[in-house]
């Protein structure tokens, strides 16, 4: 078998598993030698951007850093940039911040166990959980106008209130959703097929993950109790009642099932969110559209469904921020963790291992 | 705010400390200063405690000790940081273009790149206003 050479395939970008990220997969017959990630095809230099547009116009812009979860990147910048700006939500407005989130990373879950069961050829899964967003998407379009990218968030509260039957609204798309997930757990999490894919498949011990910059329900997986909306509560995550979900097996379907039991945490936080929201204005009207930052900086993290959403912030007494470095939690998962568990895994399973981590090709080349 | 010669030892002792999650490495081009700062976020998972440890170069030699040993996420944040602004980590195993692909312009994110200049030149002929 040695004289055979090692041989080279491209994963992705073409891949139906792989979004818009290519790695190199190096394979000795069946086994995986080594992986070298290979990022930047959907690179559009967002960084750069938003040096030159305002405050207020970044809003925006940030919806297109991750497109599966993109009420946690305005999150984390409008936070940062009210940091800079030094002007405050309203109680309201920071209520329904928080609702709006917790929907994002519920759709966000429901989209990567839509996709993880087509990956492992599940597809059926795949138009399920497909389904099952629709609701949800039409919760959003009510609310914010947009489908999919809300540019809901602005520095200082949110653009417009929520619509006065939204609890009614919630209830019945979390009914629905409690039957969801329960048509989730027979079709997918207790299906002996795709327990086989998933389990003691990309192992990540707990000192490797916290070495490699694991964040999020990938690090949870692993073990470890860590979640920024426990550790650096904000928004109004410390007056709302939730657990975090930890696993301990660390591997492909612990990280899964930790997105699945995440789901009914996300359920739990917004309705007692909805129950405890005040009256009141839901933004700030100091703020205005070229209202200028003083001159300091912040780093301000949030929890989106992936990890760590980080923005450092600079202003510099303009109207335009002088440098903003956006952390997408992808980049370490799918650049420095993806590599690593992969190696001395079979190639077939590659794309259960990549999907796992729930990566997204977007939040890594920003 | 450290000296960078004695960063890599103040971030030993940080890792030793508990400071283990190298959360993200930016880099702020202060070009009036003719400065880059570099600004290395962590997180510790026992304290529950951020921190950022700053430190600056010459943006006319721009080299740093690169982090690798200290934090191995720190290889890709490094690589990054190499290819938007230039600056060289000694030690670094592979400095490789990460994102970009054929780009043999300056440095992207270095504030004397104008990207509007740069988008009306490449692509309108520089006739656009």
């Amino acid at each position: 078998m040695t004289d055979i050479p090692f041989f080279t395939i491209p994963f992705g970008p073409c891949h139906p598993a792989s979004g818009h990220f290519h790695a190199s997969v190096t394979v000795d017959g069946e086994r995986v030698v080594e992986v070298k990630p290979d990022p930047g095809y959907l690179h559009r230099g967002f960084e750069k951007l938003m040096e030159y547009r305002t405050y207020l116009q970044n809003s925006p812009l940030v919806d297109r850093i991750c497109v599966l979860d993109p009420f946690a990147a305005e999150l984390g910048y409008v936070n940062a940039a009210e940091k800079v700006l030094e002007t405050e939500a309203p109680e309201r407005g920071r209520f329904i911040r928080t609702i709006m989130a917790e929907l994002g990373r519920i759709l966000s879950h429901i989209t990567w166990i839509g996709v993880t069961s087509m990956v492992l050829g599940l597809d059926s899964g795949c138009k399920i959980a497909w389904g099952n967003r629709e609701p949800i998407i039409r919760i959003n379009e009510k609310v914010t106008g947009g489908r999919i990218y809300p540019c809901y968030f602005i520095p200082g509260g949110v653009r417009r209130d929520l619509p006065d039957d939204f609890p009614e609204m919630i209830d019945e798309v979390f009914d629905g959703l409690e039957q969801n997930l329960e048509q989730y757990d027979f079709l997918i999490f207790n299906n002996e097929t795709f327990r086989v894919r998933m389990e003691n498949v990309g192992l990540l011990e707990a000192g490797d993950a916290v070495d490699l910059g694991a964040t999020g329900p990938n690090l949870r997986a692993s073990g470890i109790e860590a979640d920024v909306r426990k550790d650096e509560p904000y928004e109004v995550y410390d007056q709302l009642e939730f657990n975090v979900v930890t696993q301990d097996k660390g591997d492909a379907f612990s990280r899964g099932m930790c997105r699945r039991i995440e789901i009914e945490e996300s359920m739990k936080i917004v309705r007692d969110a909805v129950n405890k929201i005040p009256g009141g204005d839901f933004k700030n009207k100091a703020f205005k559209p070229f209202s200028k930052a003083k001159e300091k900086e912040t780093y301000f993290c949030c929890e989106s469904a992936r990890g760590e959403q980080c923005y450092h912030m600079v202003g510099d007494g303009t109207d335009k921020p002088y440098r903003v470095k956006v952390r997408g939690p992808s980049f370490s998962h799918t650049l420095a963790e993806f590599p690593y568990i992969a190696k001395d895994a079979y190639i077939a399973d590659i794309p259960a291992i990549y999907w796992s981590l729930d990566p997204c090709p977007a939040d890594v080349d920003r | 705010m450290v000296n960078n010669e004695t960063a890599a030892e103040l971030a030993s002792a940080l890792k030793a400390a508990g400071f283990n999650h190298l959360s993200d490495v930016t880099v702020v081009d202060y070009i009036e200063e003719e400065d880059f700062e570099l600004i290395y976020h962590l997180w510790s998972h026992g304290a529950r405690k951020r921190l950022m440890l700053k430190t600056r170069i010459p943006r006319n030699k721009a080299i740093m000790k690169s982090f690798t040993p200290i934090w191995v996420s720190a290889h890709m944040h490094e690589r990054e940081c190499h290819e938007m602004f230039g600056i060289y980590f000694d030690g670094h195993t592979d400095l490789s273009p990460l994102l970009l692909e054929d780009w043999d312009g300056i440095p992207p994110l270095r504030k004397d790149f104008d990207s509007r200049k740069y988008v009306l030149e490449t692509f309108y002929g520089g006739e656009r206003e």
